[in-house]
């Protein structure tokens, strides 16, 4: 507790403050960092990335297009 | 009386507002001052208020995340270890909820599991007074062991800690003192002349 308090046992105020700081292991801490650098990075859409829903309207409207012409083609004598 | 320091461990170890900037940019580098600063100290909170090296990991995990997708909604003005540190204890707070509901439905069917025997704070332990210290805190109620944790241990202040926990600061005061006053019952419950001796 910062200034703003008093310490009526300054013993143990220094033994909770230098209480051992247990990490994670090293591998899962590596993995954890690039896993969430990766979510970080996707937060941030690309071109590409920016694109994808038009490049799938387009992609789906090409494809009704190929079965009209497929069903028109079927039916013609 | 004196005045109660920061944690000289605590006070080195906070990022600029420079980090912060480029952590709201959506900076890898950024997030990894970040990550390499609180990474450890955020562990061994959840350690502590879990008291299970597994649950955590898990939710170290998950506030890591959780930083990763808001970075780019934090404000200028954002204390970026007061947020992680929040953001961890609110999951822990709704994990155990839920662990509290399997652990009666686990109960119910007798399948129970048996604690792990040695947790990696009993192996971190330097001495005799840690290890004490670290069982009395253990053995504080999670109201009490957090507030302690955040203010004594992380070296936040009674007001930073009142924001975190939506408490005021009179009521985070008073749960410091009685957890205070618990680990050091404890403390002199189990020294040579204590209450057993």
């Amino acid at each position: 507790m910062r200034d703003d308090d008093t310490d009526d046992d300054p013993a143990l105020s220094r033994a909770l403050a230098e209480l051992p700081r247990v990490d994670m292991p090293k591998l899962a801490a590596r993995a954890l960092r690039v896993r969430a650098e990766r979510r970080l990075d996707g937060r941030r859409p690309g071109w590409l990335a920016r694109q994808e829903p038009r490049v799938l309207v387009a992609l789906s409207a090409a494809q009704l297009v190929w079965a009209v012409l497929r069903v028109l083609d079927l039916a013609a004598p | 009386m004196r005045s109660r320091e920061v944690p000289e461990r605590a006070r080195r170890e906070t990022v600029t507002d420079d980090v912060v900037a480029r952590l709201r940019a959506g900076e890898a580098a950024a997030f990894g001052v970040v990550y390499e600063t609180y990474r450890a100290r955020v562990y061994a909170f959840l350690l502590r208020l879990s008291g299970d090296a597994h649950t955590a990991s898990d939710l170290a995990q998950e506030t890591w995340l959780r930083l990763a997708a808001s970075a780019m909604r934090l404000t200028p003005e954002t204390d970026v270890g007061a947020w992680l540190f929040t953001v961890a204890r609110n999951l822990h707070r709704s994990q155990r909820r839920w662990t509290l509901l399997d652990r009666d439905r686990l109960a119910a069917l007798g399948l129970m599991a048996p604690r792990a025997a040695a947790s990696p704070l009993d192996e971190a332990a330097r001495d005799q007074l840690t290890r004490k210290l670290e069982h009395a805190l253990a053995a504080l109620p999670v109201r009490l062991r957090e507030v302690v944790l955040l203010s004594t241990v992380e070296g936040f202040s009674a007001p930073e800690v009142a924001r975190m926990l939506q408490l005021a600061p009179a009521a985070v005061r008073q749960r410091l003192s009685r957890g205070r006053a618990l680990l050091r019952a404890a403390l002199d419950h189990d020294a040579p002349g204590g209450d057993d001796a």
